[in-house]
């Protein structure tokens, strides 16, 4: 089985490139809750429930300070609701819908610049 | 095939021997069909740009080209193509030519199914490079040299 470490990240059919060991994602599978319940005479059973409030994806990570990557997020952070971002590396694929860009991306003007960026969806498709 | 004609096409399709894959808003999608359009007004700075550098590769094919002219010119105006691809590939200028036709379908002369409009190196670098000479051979013929032969041919 590969290793999954080199992915390529597309977004609104734009590709981007991440900083080295930035990129992640969470599928917004949700939280499940697990409670133990008492039966009397030392009996317990447990009850499961998913917290649907949490089935929320996340894909972040850095790129690099430049114009044109400045213009792309400043227009992608206008797409709310918009953005679909597709993640693949050789046979793997996930594709995120309805995503909006959560965070307010700082511009860091430093020795080797970065841009935050952060999207919040539908679970993984 | 494309050929000069008397109409002018504002588009034309192409269809892809593999898909490419593009993003709208229900997801990811994969298509071969490819619209192409005829150049707008706001355009009109690039389109003089390619077709200076291909007219200047017809001109440097060779001095011959008088004398077949005038051999051909009781024959009903047609260019093929392939004619226009092996005129180009000839000139040093080719791989400006590729570039200045890529930015051309990058600003709004292609899309993909008539639907992505927003194309961008991602969905260019995923066609096949001779499908993609192939499909700027046709597009010359079509949008960027068909009214200035027609002109030609008529004198």
């Amino acid at each position: 089985m590969a290793t999954l470490y080199d992915p390529t990240v597309v977004i609104n059919n734009r590709q981007y490139y991440f900083k080295p060991n930035t990129f992640s994602y969470i599928g917004g599978l949700g939280e499940t809750s697990v409670e133990a319940l008492s039966g009397g005479g030392g009996t317990v059973t447990t009850a499961h429930s998913e917290d649907v409030s949490t089935k929320v994806s996340h894909v972040k990570g850095m790129i690099d300070l430049n114009r044109t990557n400045i213009e792309n997020v400043e227009a992608l952070k206008n797409l709310v609701g918009l953005c679909v971002i597709t993640v693949h590396e050789n046979d793997f694929q996930k594709v995120f819908v309805h995503m909006s860009m959560s965070n307010d991306p700082e511009n860091s003007f430093k020795v080797n610049p970065e841009l935050p960026i952060e999207f919040k969806g539908d679970p993984v498709l | 095939m494309a050929t000069i004609n008397d109409t002018y096409k504002s588009d034309f399709t192409f269809e892809l021997s593999n898909p490419i894959s593009y993003q709208d808003e229900t997801g990811q999608k994969e298509t071969k069909t490819l619209v192409l359009y005829a150049p707008s007004n706001k355009l009109s700075k690039q389109k003089a740009k390619l077709r200076q550098k291909v007219i200047a590769s017809f001109l440097a094919l060779g001095g011959n080209s008088n004398n077949q002219n005038k051999a051909n010119e009781n024959e009903k105006a047609s260019l093929e193509p392939e004619q226009v691809l092996f005129a180009l590939a000839a000139n040093d200028k080719f791989v400006e030519i590729k570039q200045e036709f890529c930015d051309l379908l990058k600003n709004g002369c292609l899309s993909l199914e008539g639907n992505c409009n927003t194309i961008t190196d991602y969905h260019l670098q995923q066609i096949d490079d001779e499908e993609l000479e192939e499909v700027m051979g046709q597009y010359i013929v079509n949008f960027i040299i068909a009214s200035w032969m027609k002109r030609l041919l008529a004198k």
